[in-house]
């Protein structure tokens, strides 16, 4: 009797292990873009979806409802023209329509593809956890040139005078030639590159898990500054008429002087902050892991109000049109008012038929 | 609910193991394995009174059988009986459970451990990220940040993943049988005896089973602890009924001459 109780125990406390890792299903956070009155999301079930930015009516959606998923989507979709461009974590780059949803032409890497698609003159930029960033021709998905760096790239690419600046897992930050891929500099931090760098005004913006945001010389690599936070940078900096706009997992905000690092203000949130702030019109919002899309006065870093949603929002807000979209952790969408945070409408598109 | 057992739990055994990751070369697989040593000895009071209440289980199967045998169509009285004999033995018949259920936040704590420590995607990292302890800076200093992502490769592992080769759900079934089989105790009625047998080969083979689709850091670790408990099993009550596994099973009296030799030469001397 004793025996069999302990059997029976443990059969279910195997039974709960078993439970916990028999799911293939992969989580993921959706990102949005907002562009010519269409509102793209990606899905953790697999889809990408264009929804009328005004009434939230859906579109499209990729791969239709009768054909199976693919893989869970983390990135934002980029638009060039009539194609849309998405990574998923099925390893595939899809080039779709973007007025039908139907689709053009596939790109397949070796890992998860979770950085954003960049697009930048007429080539395609596409970062993948197999260690590789792909340089595409975007009209065709034909490969021009690959660089491989030392670990798993999460991050967007960024983009500027010919020359394309990479962050890897492997804690480098790479610059390489546009047009062959052949390496230029490359800067080592005290720990990885979750995120992707950006670039403004000859310097490059990147933050780490050293808790820290750099700001090199993008020609030649050299540390301009570094600014400690108090946990890891995620969050590509943002930079907005000379000054950057550092998010990071301690919560807080801080803006900084982008040429003599001096720090302007810094905001506390209620939770970790692991995506860029979007900014328009003299306002910054900021989504947290605790659900909060807090609005602040871009020059003085005052709160102008904040809104609740039901779940971590994890990527960045969307501002278009006086109304900004977030997108939170299961896939809900959320339009407000952007002065106001009045709520106009939220949808999940994935619940729909 | 769940803040209490991440503060209590979660946290200090995956804080621990990125410390001992960081202090053994950042080598995964050996952070798992002393991770799982020291778990062991913290354990050692609960675990050893396991075993004696197992030995002392052992130690009592021929008095139980007599009792059986005596009160074969009488339950009640044989339940009265058997209580009695417990008691003056000394012996709690749950005594092997209550150690094993003391055990088992510990066995969830490490299984969120283990895959915790090695995210595989963005959610998981930003998981990871709540759980380490970077607020305070002593600690933090002792897990930098550095060593995120952490180095899964062990031998022929990735200890983020199962095992490609099976090799490590096949040495969780060997470890598990043979740690089972030690402990496992003389029963005296045939019936106990097939049944014993029989959960003592389920269960390994179902640890084996869901070693097969876990990352193979977990079957790293229930290994681990598997060959752990052998060696704290033979120094408490020796090979257990192990020993008999690889002896000839007696000869009944009437066999046939060369079966009777044979017999003879496996009989020890009064």
């Amino acid at each position: 009797m004793r025996k069999l109780t302990i059997i029976i125990v443990l059969f279910i406390v195997l039974g709960t292990l078993g439970g916990c890792t028999a799911a293939p299903v992969t989580p993921s956070w959706s990102s949005l873009l907002a562009t010519d009155g269409l509102l793209y999301t990606g899905s953790q079930g697999g889809r990408v979806y264009a929804l009328n930015a005004t009434s939230n009516a859906e579109v499209w959606r990729f791969p239709p409802a009768e054909e199976k998923a693919k893989g869970a989507l983390y990135g934002a979709p980029a638009r060039l023209e009539n194609t849309l461009y998405v990574g998923s974590y099925d390893h595939h780059l899809y080039a779709v329509d973007a007025n039908t949803g139907s689709q053009r032409w596939v790109f397949t890497s070796a890992g998860p593809i979770l950085a954003d698609a960049v697009i930048a003159d007429g080539m395609l930029y596409v970062a993948s956890s197999d260690h590789k960033l792909y340089a595409l021709d975007a009209q065709t998905g034909l490969k021009k040139w690959e660089f491989a760096t030392g670990n798993w790239i999460w991050g967007r690419p960024a983009v500027a005078a010919g020359k394309v600046y990479v962050a890897s897992f492997d804690h480098k930050l790479y610059c390489l030639d546009a047009a062959d891929g052949s390496k230029e500099w490359e800067f080592k931090a005290g720990a990885a590159f979750p995120g992707g760098p950006a670039v403004a005004n000859g310097v490059v913006y990147c933050g780490a898990l050293d808790k820290k945001v750099y700001a090199l010389d993008a020609n030649t690599g050299a540390v301009l500054w570094e600014n400690e936070t108090g946990n890891w940078v995620w969050a590509t900096p943002l930079v907005v008429d000379g000054t950057v706009y550092v998010a990071s997992l301690d919560h807080t905000v801080y803006a900084l002087d982008a040429t003599a690092h001096v720090e302007r203000w810094h905001f506390a949130t209620d939770g970790m902050i692991r995506s860029t702030p979007a900014y328009a019109d003299g306002l910054l919002y900021v989504g947290t892991d605790t659900g909060s899309l807090q609005v602040l006065d871009a020059t003085n870093g005052q709160p102008k109000w904040t809104f609740k949603a039901g779940a971590s929002i994890l990527t960045s807000p969307v501002v278009a049109d006086g109304v900004v979209y977030i997108t939170t952790l299961g896939d809900t969408v959320y339009a407000l008012d952007a002065v106001t945070g009045v709520q106009r409408w939220n949808v999940n598109p994935g619940n729909r038929k | 609910m769940t803040q209490l057992w991440n503060t209590i739990i979660f946290q200090p055994l995956l804080n621990l193991l990125l410390f001992l990751y960081a202090v053994l070369g950042r080598s995964f697989g050996l952070a798992v394995i002393v991770f799982t040593v020291l778990v062991r000895v913290v354990t050692l009071p609960i675990t050893a009174q396991q075993m004696r209440s197992t030995k002392a289980s052992q130690d009592m199967q021929p008095k139980l059988a007599e009792l059986q045998q005596k009160y074969k169509g009488d339950k009640e009285k044989l339940a009265q009986e058997q209580m009695k004999l417990y008691k003056e033995s000394g012996v709690n018949p749950m005594g092997c459970l209550v150690p094993t259920l003391i055990q088992l936040p510990i066995w969830f704590g490490l299984y969120q451990s283990i895959t915790a420590a090695l995210p595989q995607n963005p959610l998981q990292l930003l998981n990871l990220a709540k759980h380490i302890y970077s607020r305070f800076p002593l600690l933090a200093n002792l897990i930098p940040s550095s060593l995120i992502p952490l180095n899964a490769s062990f031998l022929w592992l990735n200890l983020g993943r199962p095992d490609p080769y099976y090799i490590i759900p096949i040495l969780t079934v060997a470890t598990m049988w043979v740690q089972q089989k030690m402990m496992a105790p003389r029963n005296a009625d045939p019936q106990q005896q097939a049944m014993s047998q029989s959960m003592e080969l389920m269960m390994p083979l179902m640890f084996g089973y869901i070693t097969i689709n876990l990352a193979s850091g977990l079957g790293l670790y229930f290994v681990a602890t598997n060959v752990v408990g052998i060696i704290q099993q033979y120094f408490t009550s020796g090979w257990g009924s192990l020993a008999n596994v690889f002896k000839r099973p007696a000869i009944q009296p009437g066999a046939s001459r060369r079966k009777g030799k044979s017999d003879e030469r496996t009989k020890k001397p009064q």
